[in-house]
C-alpha cells in the first residue's frame, strides 16, 4: 500500500514544496529498511524514525498509511489509508 | 639738527634728491619769499623717497606671504586637521550606521507561534533531528507509512 502511495507524496512533496512542508513517519522496521524504501521511491523529503510509534500515538494514528495535516493555527486534519495525487492537491490547497 | 643733515641721513636716493635740491636752495637762499616753497618741495620730494622706500619694503611683505606659504607644515598642519575631521564626521556617521540596521532588523525579529501539535522532535532515518518548530510557518503534511 505505502509502495504504491509513495510516488504521488514525493510528487506532491515538491509541487507544494513552497506552500507545505512535507514529513514522512516511518513505522515498524529499522533504520536500514527505511533507508531502503526511501531510495526505492527517491524521498526527498525528512523521514521520522517512528519504530517506537511515538509520533504514531502523538497524533492518534494507529495504522497507515495515513495522513495528518498541521495547519499553522494549529489545527489539525487526519486522513486515513492511501491517498492519491488529486486528494493530495485537494487537502493541501484547503488548508491554511 | 638741520633739515638737509636730516636729508643726508635717507637712503641714498632720497639723499641724492636732496643733494639736488640743496644746489637749488643755494641758489634761491637770495630769495626769502621762495625759501618757503623750496622748503615744501623737499620736503615733498623726501616723503616720495620714504614712500619708494616704504614700497620696497612692501616687496619684503609681498615675500612674507610667500614664505607663509613656503611652510608646508602649516599646511601638513591644516591637512591633519583634515584629517582628524573626517574621523569626527565617521563617528557620528557610525551612530546613524545602526539606527536603520535595528529598525530593520526590528521586523525580523518577530517570533512565530509553534502550534501545540508541533512542539515536539523526533529522531530522522539516516542521522539528525526532526525539530517540529522548524516547520510551524506553513502548513505541515505528516506522511505516515511502513516499509512493508
Amino acid at each position: 500500500m505505502c509502495n504504491r502511495e509513495a510516488p504521488s507524496v514525493e510528487e506532491a512533496a515538491q509541487k507544494f514544496q513552497d506552500s507545505a512542508n512535507f514529513i514522512g513517519v516511518a513505522w515498524t522496521g529499522s533504520d536500514d529498511s527505511f533507508q531502503g524504501f526511501i531510495d526505492k521511491h527517491g524521498l526527498t523529503f525528512p523521514q521520522i524514525s517512528d519504530d517506537p510509534g511515538a509520533v504514531f500515538n502523538r497524533f492518534d494514528v494507529s495504522y497507515q498509511p495515513a495522513l495528518v495535516i498541521v495547519n499553522t493555527d494549529g489545527s489539525t486534519e487526519s486522513v486515513a489509508g492511501a491517498v492519491d495525487e488529486s486528494l493530495l492537491d485537494q487537502i493541501i490547497s484547503e488548508s491554511s | 639738527m638741520s633739515l638737509r643733515e636730516r636729508l643726508r641721513n635717507l637712503p641714498s636716493t632720497a639723499a641724492q634728491l636732496t643733494s639736488s635740491l640743496a644746489t637749488v636752495t643755494d641758489v634761491m637762499r637770495s630769495l626769502p619769499v621762495r625759501r618757503l616753497a623750496v622748503t615744501l618741495v623737499a620736503v615733498g620730494l623726501v616723503a616720495g623717497a620714504c614712500s619708494s622706500t616704504e614700497s620696497g619694503n612692501t616687496a619684503d611683505t609681498v615675500a612674507q606671504p610667500e614664505q607663509t606659504s613656503g611652510p608646508t607644515s602649516s599646511d601638513d598642519s591644516s591637512t591633519a586637521q583634515v584629517d582628524t575631521q573626517p574621523e569626527t564626521i565617521t563617528e557620528p556617521g557610525s551612530s546613524e550606521g545602526p539606527a536603520p540596521s535595528t529598525s530593520a532588523a526590528e521586523p525580523v525579529a518577530v517570533p512565530a507561534a509553534v502550534p501545540a501539535a508541533l512542539q515536539f522532535t523526533a529522531p530522522l532515518v539516516g542521522g539528525g533531528e526532526f525539530d517540529g518548530a522548524t516547520v510551524a510557518d506553513k502548513p505541515t503534511v505528516f506522511w505516515f507509512w511502513a516499509p512493508t
